[in-house]
């Protein structure tokens, strides 16, 4: 229980760190912006007008999300070892795995919160476009929801590379999982187009083994107004859950040997 | 019960890029604190003093040894309950207020609301930074930020204090500060570690010390002792003596330096003393004074560092058992 | 010392803790990840909206970089065919309109028009099989590019080929070989064109074009083996010629070249140049061995270096010739080839392959054979049947049943009925055991109607072979065109009688659901 609450307390400082960054705002009012500037673009396309709203809206949400989750997400660790910080928490009764896991959470408070204000400009835009919100509007929620999933996943993977390697390396390595993970069903599909047992072999190990980001990508179904159904809400948050737990694991077992010089 | 117990405590660090090779950091340290005392260790940049603390906060591990602080073994997390620790060059989240950090501090030792408030607001009294409780830390001047490194070390009243330089970066007046402020917490029957590569401090402080030097322990005792050890000369200041009487003196007193009038004489042997006195007085000379030669700790330090390297390892044990005596 | 061990415990707990849920989710994610497949995959696509569809309007958007934006929806063109063939789509709906508003952003990216008239115009599964929506592309991109020949080119190929509008081909043709830099063989181009509609000299034209401007070897070989394919294929016609020439001069066929030779049709006979080369080779070397036969006792020095010295030069000379000749091996490879792309049905290389091997060794049926194949493959029938004297020819005056049959297949699926069953009826006489003949006959008398003699030629052949496939379902489907629905099931449910292979019964089975309906 002392975990728990230790945790706690980490999660809420990081998060109090997080918040203070001020290249959040920015990206917030970049993202509110342009979509904000959807409303424009769906003025100029005839027939269409609510499917680029939806697509531009949730497209933002999703890309400055994941901007906010790289960029808060590979300094998470590393900062706090390269400013010495640390040293002063782990000499208080603070377990490392404590430390990991309430850092996570910390950062996944911030991105619920900036999704959440996104979401409601999203919102906004939409009834300023329509002039009024029916329930079916509320179905790009479960799009919504999908897009956190993908971003918890991000910060995992990142808070992963935090605790190996220096922000910018742990950047190049997180976009590059999240771009390969994007594009998975592609790989294995090379993987089974080549004809030799070995590529296929390995391409399917990779399509379990990485994360796949493309499971999340229900941007265009909604905006064509279908709901996610909820077996693949389910599946979806199970699959980020598990994954999750494995990133952190893996994070804890690497901080755990690591030393502060 | 010892408050720090360290036992052959080696640590290698590898070092280069690809090839990695091992540097020793910590050579087979063994050292005892006392409970209630303050212990000082010593050493030059480089020494092994902020490894030695690193490893006992488990920040690094030991390569091999054992270390024990309070009766428990450092693997121990639980014994962080009972102590402090100021890191070197100490560096905290800057886009929190003082306030605000020592009551993060004292939250992550589950201290209830109503405690942490009295704490901190006495902390921050008992450091002198109740003026700025509410400025950011990115605000504040090194001496500051050291402050609060105290004060958040301090925030569990803890038995043991760990602190790695703890004057560094501040004023002559803050400096006294924290002496005073460490001499207090001795009063109340805290055990104080700390490193320091300023002997003056070491010297006016300090129960008992430990030197290192590139990783080894070169010495170690109480204080008292090892000043008092030093005690090996007579200085005797004479003026304007005629160059016979110097003549007569020259099998007592191998040096003798001339300053204008005066000349310093130094008698290696108590028992000559006496003599020497009696030959300067028998020839009228004006004696100016007679002092017996102390070593300072910087002269004990500089000796110990600069002998050559134990030729054999039973030397260098017989030593530190010394040490531990 | 107890601390200690708790504490170590205690760590290396949580560690096991984590490789646990390191190594066990991920194999727990593999099923979820299976299902969330699954769902995915029931849900099909997403329709294709292209949102914006003035190019105008776009290029005001794109805030004076509609380069860029022209390059990035060709880039989307490019993705939205390749999309299209992977999935084996053959809705192409928004290629027109993509690369209408690419063409609109940017009015001289060049390649948009040149394959995307490609696109639209190559027919499903590989393009979009809309060569008027090419037409205006291409109609478009000329009017911008008014000094670019090769769009004329293009617009050529697309009423050449697609369109099979040779007049308009050739006026294109015409028209882009008076623009600035145009190559002459637009102008060949247009005169084949114009005169012929597509006949082995066009193609000559072409391939010769493609020879001399290849930029790559492989090209460059591919323009020289077609080329070599057409003068084949034109010698084959000659030979076709005459032949018929020499039938109808001497009321009958000719069995040899020497007969034709005889006549005067030609002026020597084909040889088979490998023969003559290994007969030239031993006599050259029985001479040599010969030469010192009477004086072997004086085995000197100087005959020793003599006959070696001879052996070598016909050694050598047989080693140039075969390689100048190499007729026998290269035309057994591509025999070879062909057959091997008939199997794999790449008719178009098998044809290809099978002139070549033809064009090295005229004289030996087999390699005519191969070709036959392709040619059916193709459904070359007319082609097939041109070839019908050589093979007579070739083969001493009569045919050999297999090509008999092949040219009987090749005047039922011409619908000439009455030829078919002459042949098939002569074959079924010649040789009872040959079944091919009696299914062909009888689906033959199927589409003329003839159900009872459909009936009694499959029959037939069944008493002898009950197991022939072919004649259970041409009989089956001889019943039910004749109306008697219950016969064709009831024959079917009586193949399980006898042992059939697994792939038949399935067929059976399939016909029997098709005929109860």
């Amino acid at each position: 229980m002392k975990s728990v609450r230790r945790i706690a307390v980490i999660a809420l400082q990081n998060f109090k760190e997080s918040v203070r960054e001020r290249v959040l705002y920015n990206l917030i009012v970049f993202a509110l912006l342009l979509i904000g500037a959807a409303i424009l673009f769906g003025r100029i396309s005839v027939g269409v007008e609510q499917i680029i709203l939806v697509n531009l809206g949730l497209s933002s949400i999703s890309a400055f999300g994941l901007l906010m989750a790289i960029f808060i997400g590979i300094s998470l660790v590393w900062k706090e070892i390269d400013r010495r910080t640390i040293y002063s928490i782990l000499a208080k009764p603070v377990r490392r795995p404590e430390f990991i896991i309430g850092k996570y959470f910390g950062l996944v408070g911030t991105l619920l919160i900036n999704t959440a204000i996104m979401t409601t400009g999203f919102y906004v835009a939409l009834l300023y476009d329509k002039g009024r919100l029916e329930l079916s509007d509320f179905r790009a929620l479960g799009a919504v929801y999908m897009i956190l999933l993908q971003l918890a996943l991000v910060v995992g993977v990142a808070l992963l590379f935090s605790c190996i390697s220096t922000p910018i390396l742990s950047a190049v390595f997180t976009l590059c999982v999240y771009v390969i993970g994007n594009f998975l069903n592609d790989i294995r599909w090379f993987g089974q187009e080549t004809n030799s047992a070995w590529v296929e072999k390995l391409t399917t190990f990779l399509y379990y083994l990485l994360p796949n980001f493309g499971n999340f990508n229900v941007i265009s179904r909604t905006a064509h107004g279908e709901s996610v159904p909820g077996y693949l809400l389910l599946s979806n948050s199970l699959y980020t859950l598990l994954y999750l737990a494995i990133l952190i694991s893996a994070a804890i077992l690497i901080f755990e040997e690591r030393e502060f010089r | 019960m010892l408050a720090v117990e360290t036992v052959d405590l080696i640590k290698d660090y590898l070092e280069g890029f690809w090839r990695k090779r091992p540097k020793r950091a910590l050579e087979g340290l063994n050292l005892c604190v006392e409970r209630g005392e303050i212990f000082g260790l010593l050493g030059p940049n480089g020494a092994g003093k902020t490894t030695t603390l690193k490893i006992l906060l488990r920040l690094i591990f030991p390569s091999s040894g054992t270390a024990r602080i309070l009766g428990k073994d450092i693997a121990d997390v639980s014994v962080h309950h009972r102590i402090g620790y100021l890191p070197e060059q100490p560096y905290f989240y800057d886009h929190l207020t003082a306030e605000e950090f020592l009551n993060f501090a004292g939250e992550l030792f589950g201290l209830p609301a109503s405690e942490r408030r009295r704490r901190v607001a006495s902390l921050l009294e008992r450091v002198g930074l109740e003026e700025s409780r509410n400025v950011p830390l990115r605000k504040f001047s090194k001496g500051m930020v050291q402050r609060v490194g105290i004060a958040q070390a301090l925030i569990n009243d803890p038995e043991l204090v760990f602190l790695d330089e703890p004057m560094s970066g501040l004023d002559p007046l803050g400096r006294r500060e924290v002496r005073d402020l460490i001499l207090e917490l001795r009063a109340t029957g805290k055990t104080v570690f700390f490193s320091t590569h300023i002997l003056s401090d070491a010297e006016s402080l300090c129960d008992r010390v430990a030197i290192l030097h590139r990783g080894r322990l070169q010495g170690c005792g109480e204080l008292r002792k090892i000043l008092a050890l030093g005690v090996s000369s007579t200085e005797i200041i004479l003026e304007d003596p005629r160059p016979t009487v110097l003549k007569e003196l020259d099998r007592y007193a191998p040096s003798a330096v001339k300053t204008g009038e005066r000349v310093r004489l130094e008698i290696p042997s108590e028992s000559d003393v006496p003599k020497v006195l009696e030959i300067a007085l028998r020839h009228h000379t004006k004696l100016v004074s007679v002092n017996p030669v102390k070593k300072s700790l910087e002269d004990y330090f500089m000796a110990q560092i600069g002998k050559k390297p134990a030729t054999s390892n039973e030397k260098e044990e017989v030593r530190t058992r010394e040490g531990r005596v | 010392m107890s601390n200690k061990s708790n504490a170590s415990v205690e760590g290396r707990l949580a560690r096991r803790i984590c490789w646990v849920i390191v190594i066990g989710g991920f194999l727990s994610l593999f099923p979820i990840q299976q299902g969330i497949d699954r769902t995915e995959d029931a849900m099909g696509n997403v329709a294709d909206a292209l949102y914006l569809t003035s190019g105008q309007v776009l290029s005001r958007l794109s805030l004076g970089h509609e380069g860029l934006l022209a390059d990035i929806y060709w880039t989307r063109v490019v993705q939205y065919v390749g999309l299209k063939r992977l999935s084996h789509s053959t809705n192409f709906d928004q290629l027109g309109p993509l690369l209408r508003l690419t063409t609109e952003l940017d009015p001289h990216l060049l390649i948009a028009y040149r394959f995307g008239s490609i696109f639209l115009a190559e027919k499903p599964p590989g393009g979009a099989g809309q060569p008027e929506e090419a037409l205006r592309l291409l109609r478009r991109g000329i009017v911008a590019n008014p000094d670019y020949w090769r769009l004329w080119e293009d617009l050529g190929f697309i009423y050449y080929w697609d369109l099979k509008d040779y007049a308009n081909a050739a006026r294109v043709f015409q028209a882009g070989s008076e623009r600035p830099g145009a190559l002459v063989w637009m102008r060949v181009m247009a005169a084949t064109v114009a005169a012929q509609g597509g006949e082995t000299q066009t193609s000559r034209a072409l391939w010769s074009e493609i020879y001399r401007h290849a930029d790559n070897e492989q090209v460059r070989q591919s323009a020289i083996e077609h080329l070599a394919a057409i003068e084949t294929q034109d010698q084959i016609e000659k030979l076709n010629q005459l032949l018929a020439r020499y039938q109808k001069r001497e009321g009958r066929a000719a069995r040899s070249f020497h007969e034709l030779v005889e006549a005067g049709y030609l002026a020597d006979v084909p040889r088979d140049q490998t023969l003559g080369l290994a007969l030239f080779g031993l006599l050259g070397v029985k001479a040599v061995a010969d030469l010192t036969r009477g004086v072997s006792s004086k085995r000197s020095r100087y005959t020793v270096v003599l006959k070696s010295a001879l052996y070598l030069a016909i050694g050598s000379l047989v080693v140039v010739g075969a390689r100048v000749l190499g007729l026998d091996w290269a035309a057994e490879l591509y025999m070879w080839s062909s057959q091997g792309d008939v199997d794999r049905g790449q008719y178009g290389r098998a044809y290809t392959n099978a002139v070549q091997a033809v064009g090295l060794r005229p004289g030996a049926l087999q390699y005519w054979r191969t070709l036959a194949v392709a040619k059916l493959a193709q459904r070359q029938f007319e082609s097939l049947l041109d070839d019908h004297l050589t093979f007579q020819f070739l083969d001493g005056g009569t045919l050999d049943e297999q090509d008999a049959y092949r040219f009987a297949l090749c005047y039922f699926y011409l619908g000439e009925y009455d030829k078919a069953l002459s042949i098939t009826k002569h074959l079924i006489q010649q040789n009872r055991r040959y079944a091919a003949p009696y299914v062909l006959q009888g689906m033959t008398y199927s589409a003329q109607k003839k159900y009872a003699d459909a009936e009694l030629t499959f029959l037939d052949i069944l008493q002898r072979y009950p197991t022939n496939q072919a004649a259970v379902e041409g009989l089956a489907q001889t019943y039910y065109l004749a109306g008697k629905r219950d016969l064709a099931i009831q024959l079917l449910d009586e193949t399980a009688k006898y042992s059939f292979p697994p792939g038949a019964r399935k067929r059976f089975e399939a016909l029997k659901a098709l005929y109860g309906r």
